[in-house]
């Protein structure tokens, strides 16, 4: 039994394409349990992602790669300075 | 809008913002058999219709004050594509949202009658991808 989500590959492709390759500093807002971070991470110089507390992975979540830094903070209150990324990545999920 | 206000601060000048979101359509649920493809229904999103307009709302707003610009825009199908009907109903109990009628399931067992395993259940959900530039303001 299984569920394969993005079995066909496209949602990869197209963010991997939308990023284009050597993606510098990415900030994803909204990373969740690190999901979409897996797909691009390799491309990202470094990858930053924060979600409120309450979404982020848990312990015994499938591990990110060590380049991953994980923060929990509100989208609408950034805790970095100006200019720190290069790209910054936003999902909306319903 | 104040999200993308943010957004904007902390990327560098020329930097850009990946947004991906579904499109308002609701997922669609088809069950591929060895002989043939059906589909079955829809799963409900209508929850989160006005969530998603205020979303899709604040993100022209931005592009309309000038805080970014559409580089590229692309729209795909994200599917998922599940074993069996307890994979369906894990799949539903995941949702946040949406509601997948009990039809749905229903339907899938007549169809997938005597221990029949030849079959995939897959779900489609439209999704649209795009690429702002930040954009200088003044």
């Amino acid at each position: 039994m299984a569920i394969r989500g993005d079995s066909a590959g496209l949602e990869k492709h197209y963010l991997l394409d939308m990023l284009g390759g050597d993606a510098g500093r990415i900030l994803e807002i909204g990373c969740g349990d690190g999901r979409l971070t897996r797909k691009y991470v390799e491309t990202a110089t470094q990858a930053v992602g924060i979600d409120l507390p309450s979404a982020l992975p848990r312990d015994d979540a499938e591990t990110l790669p060590e380049s991953t830094q994980i923060a929990g903070a509100s989208g609408v209150a950034l805790p970095f300075r100006g200019g720190s990324f290069d790209r910054a990545i936003f999902s909306l999920s319903f | 809008m104040h999200a993308l206000s943010e957004v904007r601060r902390v990327l560098r000048p020329g930097g850009s913002l990946i947004d991906l979101r579904p499109t308002a359509r609701n997922r669609q649920v088809e069950l591929e058999l060895s002989e043939a493809r059906l589909h079955i229904g829809e799963i409900d999103g209508s929850n989160s219709a006005a969530e998603k307009l205020l979303a899709d709302e604040a993100l022209q707003a931005g592009l309309d004050r000038g805080l970014f610009t559409v580089e590229h825009r692309a729209q795909f199908e994200y599917i998922s594509d599940l074993d069996t009907l307890e994979d369906l109903r894990e799949f539903a109990a995941g949702l946040r949202r949406s509601v997948m009628p009990e039809a749905l399931p229903r339907r899938i067992a007549a169809l997938t009658a005597g221990e029949r395993e030849d079959y995939l259940i897959r779900i489609r959900r439209e999704m649209i991808i795009w690429r702002l530039r930040r954009l200088p303001i003044g």
